[in-house]
């Protein structure tokens, strides 16, 4: 039996001025290799919710637990940060801009083993499976690159060491529609060579249907829908987004 | 664009206060601008103008408080080999410059440089006209003109030296039976809220030579004017901007003695004693002032002081 | 060429506390003003340490460690963003002005005499000064290119560029503030305790304005590494920037004290330069 990599058991999120919840009573899990699409318009929670498995939302009601055994709620950020990589739409929050690509490498690597050496012809490698344009860039400030190559970097540097869990926030949506796609496409293909369990926010349609094994809808902060595997496969948009809106 | 910005600031070059060709030259540095240093220097050069005969070239620097043009000054002077004296006026920058001058005759006006550091130096190329007032003099004047005083309010910063006259002061107004109550304005701004403090059985206030104190003095005659007594201080200046009274020495006359010095200076007559300590002291007194005039000039007469009415507006 | 050495000396003089600021501004992206304070701590505790017949190792190792420990305590003040870093910094210098003073007990302190690095170097007469100076500035500059090529140098840049990133990569970015402050207020305090060597004496004034200079200074000298360092971080490029700055300051003040230009006026005119500077090539991420 595959482990829990996501456990969330009765979460409830509160606003922090008022008595209204963000999130009301989730229940949730991801085995090893899942990966669950959360369906929602604006205001519905998921971003929230995304924001609660990796602690960035710190004061929570209810259980959380990571890889097995690790409760979110007490862990510290840097036990998280080694079981959890974020990529949101702000792209920017995941690079730092004026450091170049190398050394973006270079700080990301600190997070796994603070010795290890990155070998720059390795490297370029690994770039070519993103972006073709990013080898050629290596030592430029990231700031010159387009928001698509910044994407693929940010990808690129979290696959340095495929984190336990993926949390992608709508992570393509500032991006023009056909560059969306292509990195859409990128990311799943990384998500399945490399055994990835992914949680990803979004509130397209077309990518609820195309990617992921298991789709969740949120309405106000709670599930109005859930779906797995065959169920999930034959779902229609028209289904779906009566289900869902 | 560094290069436009040059051109464009050389445009602002003032000419220096030379006179025409010279033999010697003198760089004269002062910290910052303040009335009491200027009167200081204008009472040397023109001292030094009518006893020194030859060519001189005067070079007058003003620092404007900032160190960093300060210690530019200080070393451009070491340098130029056509400065034949340094004359700086006030304690820091007489520090600076004879810390790193020992080429050439430094004269320091207005400042302090103990005998003990004179006796350490390798070259002894330093000069000194010191303004001390003996603490002892400034008392015996306060006690002439009340002679019941049994309170004295002393304001005070923390300028170079103050702390030790404070305490000299404090210590022997207690022989005396009088009491001192000592408020220190650690900054000018705090001059106003510190002078509300000011005990209401205090029967006069007083303040030593004290340059920050000096500036704010308008402050401290408000207050004094309110609580309706007599504001006694040590130098001209703060008599002509509205206090009673005061026991000081014209700053024109320390300019004066140091131009004698700086004259043998330059004439490479070599000085009997490196510390001049101002003998003449002056009763400054302010015209608009309570305290009977009469009374003033007796007591100026009876210790040998020169008299000095000032008018005010 | 006297005006070229004089400016020299003066800017070498300064660089450890130029350095000091340019950690801070430039790398960590902080404005920090307490070197205002520290610059006259390293020289306070120098003073009354050497006048106290303290070593002069002695008396700079605890000027050193003074500032440091300031550093450590503006940071804390900081922590958490609970007070902006600038008004820290402002806070700082005014219970540091309480603080000097009583360490120096008087405003005012001759240490013309007793033992010092000046001193020692009395064989070279009038270059004594400089090569003080050079010499000060050779060491730190070493042990700040040694910093910034290391990976402690790249997690600093790091948190300039990211903060937030850094503490996800798994950082304690408050540590690695703290460590930069305290560094940037060691140096400071070095830097006074070397001026009040060079200068003979301390004053509790006298490091007034001295944070905005350096400032001044390091965005000058950021604008003249760009032309050479092409979008690379090249660390002995980026200190030689910052001593380029300092230069260009203090060369302009000497030159106009050269062709007597009145310093009531020079002050407007280093001022305006700033601001031009600041407005155009400024970064406006500060805190």
């Amino acid at each position: 039996m595959s482990k829990n990599i996501l456990s969330i058991k009765n979460l409830r999120l509160k606003s922090p001025n008022s008595s209204v919840y963000i999130l009301d009573n989730i229940n949730l899990t991801l085995e090893e290799k899942d990966f669950l699409i959360i369906l929602g318009g604006n205001g519905s929670g998921k971003s929230s919710l995304l924001k609660t498995i990796n602690k960035t939302n710190k004061f929570f009601k209810g259980e959380i637990i990571l890889d097995g055994s690790v409760p979110v709620k007490t862990a510290s950020e840097k036990s998280i940060a080694g079981l959890t990589s974020t990529i949101t739409q702000e792209i920017n929050a995941n690079l730092f801009c004026s450091m170049s690509i190398l050394e973006n490498f270079m700080l990301y690597n600190m997070k796994y083993n603070d010795s290890q050496r990155i070998d720059e012809s390795m490297l370029k490698n690994h770039l070519n499976k993103y972006n073709s344009n990013l080898s050629k860039k290596i030592n430029q400030p990231v700031s010159v690159l387009s928001g698509g190559e910044k994407q693929s970097l940010i990808l690129a540097l979290i696959f340095l060491r495929p984190p336990k869990l993926l949390i992608l926030d709508e992570h393509t949506s500032a991006l023009a529609p056909m560059t969306s796609e292509k990195l859409m496409k990128i990311t799943a293909e990384i998500i399945k060579d490399e055994n990835i369990t992914c949680v990803m926010a979004t509130h397209s349609l077309d990518f609820a249907l195309k990617f992921g094994n298991k789709i969740v809808a949120l309405k106000d902060g709670k599930v109005i829908y859930y779906a797995e595997g065959k169920k999930k496969q034959y779902l229609t948009k028209e289904e779906l987004a009566r289900y869902c809106y | 664009m560094l290069r436009y910005i040059l051109i464009f600031l050389a445009s602002f070059s003032c000419c220096s206060p030379s006179i025409g060709l010279s033999d010697k030259k003198i760089t004269i540095i002062l910290p910052i601008q303040h009335q009491a240093l200027n009167d200081i220097v204008s009472g040397f050069q023109k001292t030094l103008l009518e006893i020194y005969k030859e060519p001189l070239k005067i070079k007058l620097l003003n620092a404007q408080g900032d160190y960093n043009i300060q210690s530019a000054m200080i070393q451009q002077a070491h340098k130029d080999k056509e400065t034949d004296l340094v004359v700086t006026v006030a304690t820091g920058v007489l520090q600076s410059a004879a810390n790193i001058i020992e080429n050439k005759p430094v004269l320091g006006l207005a400042a302090l440089y103990s005998e003990e550091d004179l006796k350490k130096r390798r070259v002894h190329n330093i000069s000194v006209v010191q303004d001390e007032i003996p603490i002892s003099q400034s008392l015996e004047f306060i006690r002439s003109l009340f002679p019941k005083i049994k309170k004295i309010t002393l304001v005070h910063s923390n300028m170079p030296k103050t702390q030790e006259e404070v305490m000299q002061f404090q210590k022997l107004a207690q022989s005396f039976g009088i009491t001192v109550q000592k408020l220190l304005v650690p900054n000018l701004v705090d001059l106003y809220s510190v002078s509300k403090s000011i005990h209401k059985d205090s029967e006069i206030i007083f303040i030593l030579k004290d340059s920050l104190i000096a500036s704010g003095i308008n402050t401290l005659k408000q207050q004094a004017a309110k609580l309706g007594k007599p504001l006694v201080t040590s130098d001209e200046g703060t008599v002509i901007n509205g206090a009673d009274i005061a026991l000081g020495v014209v700053e024109a006359d320390i300019g004066s003695q140091g131009a004698k010095i700086a004259s043998n200076l330059l004439q490479n007559i070599s000085q009997e004693t490196r510390i001049s300590i101002m003998k003449d002291l002056t009763v400054f007194y302010n015209a608009k002032s309570d305290i009977s005039e009469n009374l003033v000039k007796s007591i100026a007469c009876k210790y040998g002081y020169k008299f000095q009415k000032i008018k005010t507006d | 060429m006297d005006v070229i050495f004089i400016a020299l000396e003066q800017s070498l003089l300064l660089l450890p506390l130029v350095l000091g600021i340019y950690l801070t501004y430039s790398i960590i992206q902080i404005t920090d003003l307490t070197v205002d304070g520290t610059f006259v701590l390293g020289a306070a505790v120098f003073a009354r340490l050497i006048t106290n017949s303290y070593t002069i190792g002695i008396s700079m190792a605890a000027a050193i460690l003074a500032g440091a420990v300031f550093g450590v305590l503006v940071s804390l003040i900081q922590h958490k963003n609970r007070i902006k870093p600038l008004i820290a910094g402002i806070l700082m210098v005014l219970m540091l002005q309480t603080i000097n003073l009583q360490i120096l007990g008087r405003p005012n302190v001759s240490i013309y005499g007793y033992d010092s690095f000046v001193k020692k170097l009395s064989f070279l007469n009038d270059n004594a000064n400089l090569a003080l100076s050079f010499i000060s500035a050779l060491v730190i500059f070493s042990i700040l290119i040694l910093v910034l090529q290391s990976n402690l140098g790249l997690i600093l840049r790091g948190l300039g560029d990211n903060k937030g990133l850094v503490r996800k990569l798994g950082k304690n970015t408050e540590l690695y503030k703290i460590f930069t402050l305290a560094l940037s207020n060691a140096l400071a305090a070095t830097c006074g305790a070397l001026s009040a060597q060079v200068y003979g004496y301390t004053d509790v004034s006298m490091g007034y304005g001295v944070a905005l200079t350096a400032i001044g200074a390091v965005i000058i000298g950021s604008q003249i590494v760009k032309i050479f360092e092409k979008k690379r971080f090249i660390p002995a490029f980026e200190l030689l920037g910052a001593l380029g700055g300092t230069y260009i300051y203090f060369l302009i003040i000497n030159i106009f004290l050269f062709i007597g230009l009145d310093p009531i006026n020079l002050k407007l005119v280093l001022g305006l330069i700033l601001i031009i500077f600041l407005t155009f090539f400024g970064d406006k991420n500060h805190e």
